[in-house]
């Protein structure tokens, strides 16, 4: 058999076949088989082992494989994903104190860092024993707020404070309530009436 | 178009793939209904006929398992057939380990076609029939997904892991050889 000048056509065969062409090039497929008679007789060939395939090829049950997939996908679904974590009653324990510390300390150092704060605002020349007496009147809620006078002498700081101190110290502020006031207590300024000021 | 590409005028397999992603098991059975009789055959040209159905059922279980892998830049029969491949292979390495414990090679796709012999109906069928039988497995592969489902070189060039070119040389080679061997071809 002598073979095709028209290489691109007898390349085009197989998808012709299988109906891969798009219609422009099928219709250019169909005007050469009229004239080629070594295409024609290739592209029987073709559809004869498609049919050979096809005869060979048992009829597989697709409904029962569609069953078979949406019930592995199922079973996949339903399968736990990791081990679910053990939390003992020790680590329980042991997360809890870690917590108690962390928010000890974090209180320390918010009332550490508070103080000498506000000993050294500018406008607010207040004296260690103003100070102390507006820390006294924030802890007993203000005028007619609920007593919880603190029975620690903080002049000296909290650096000054012995253990035991700074435990009953800590106890008096887990009474404060937990809201601070959205307007700070009012300081009586003393009047300046420098005339180099003016 | 035919709807090997699964781009017809029904729903693509695109748009079933996210369907089935958003949980419409429906769209599972329509790619299945698609695709299986496909992957059955090309199963049965790589010589697995006695296990046609469970490698089809593998090859979609498998698929559907890897579905958010899937590139929907390639066709989804085509990526069905690498699986099922895969499974093919995988399964021969097995059976022949526990044979012989030899491992078992990408050449050793040898199919026995000879049981088949009765199967085909006309005597030029049984000619094309025992044609392919004497391709190399290579041979018969590059054939089959070209003949059947009309693929381009480079996209069976993927599939069987070779170039777009030696896969060319190999169709002309396989097409040649079975001219030869039936009469009147």
């Amino acid at each position: 058999m002598h073979e095709c000048e028209d290489v691109r056509m007898q390349e085009a065969l197989p998808a012709f076949r299988a109906g891969r062409l798009d219609a422009a090039e099928a219709e250019a497929v169909r005007t050469h088989l009229a004239s080629c008679e070594v295409c024609t007789r290739e592209l029987e060939l073709l559809t004869t082992a498609q049919a050979v395939l096809d005869q060979a090829t048992p009829v597989v049950d697709a409904a029962r494989i569609a069953a078979a997939v949406i019930g592995a996908s199922a079973k996949a679904e339903r399968a736990p994903v990791a081990a679910p974590r053990v939390i003992t009653l020790r680590t329980r324990r042991w997360w809890a104190s870690r917590q108690l510390l962390a928010a000890a300390a974090s209180i320390l150092v918010v009332v550490s860092l508070s103080i000498p704060a506000l000993r050294g605002t500018g406008h607010a020349p207040a004296v260690d024993g103003r100070l102390d007496s507006m820390v006294a009147a924030e802890m007993t809620g203000g005028q007619g707020g609920h007593a919880v006078a603190p029975s620690i002498d903080l002049a000296g700081g909290l650096a000054d404070l012995s253990s035991a101190q700074l435990e009953t110290f800590l106890k008096e502020l887990d009474q404060v309530e937990a809201t601070v006031r959205a307007e700070p207590a009012t300081i009586a300024l003393p009047l300046i009436d420098s005339p180099e000021l003016l | 178009m035919g709807d090997s590409s699964g781009t017809t005028s029904e729903t693509t397999d695109a748009a079933l793939i996210s369907r089935w992603v958003s949980g419409d098991q429906r769209a599972a059975t329509a790619l299945v209904e698609r695709h299986a009789q496909s992957v059955a055959q090309f199963v049965v040209s790589l010589g697995e006929r006695e296990r046609t159905e469970e490698l089809v059922q593998d090859t979609f279980v498998r698929a559907f398992q890897a579905i958010e892998t899937f590139r929907s830049d390639s066709l989804f029969r085509t990526w069905l057939f690498t699986i099922a491949k895969r499974l093919v292979l995988d399964h021969r390495r097995s059976e022949r380990r526990r044979r012989d414990d030899v491992e078992v090679q990408e050449d050793h796709l040898v199919v026995s076609f000879d049981a088949l012999d009765g199967m085909v109906g006309d005597e030029r069928m049984q000619q094309v029939w025992r044609a392919m039988q004497g391709l190399s497995p290579m041979q018969r592969e590059v054939f089959t997904l070209r003949v059947t489902e009309g693929l381009p070189y480079n996209e069976i060039a993927q599939m069987v892991g070779s170039s777009a070119g030696a896969c060319r040389v190999h169709y002309h080679n396989a097409l040649k050889t079975i001219k030869e061997r039936v009469t009147d071809a």
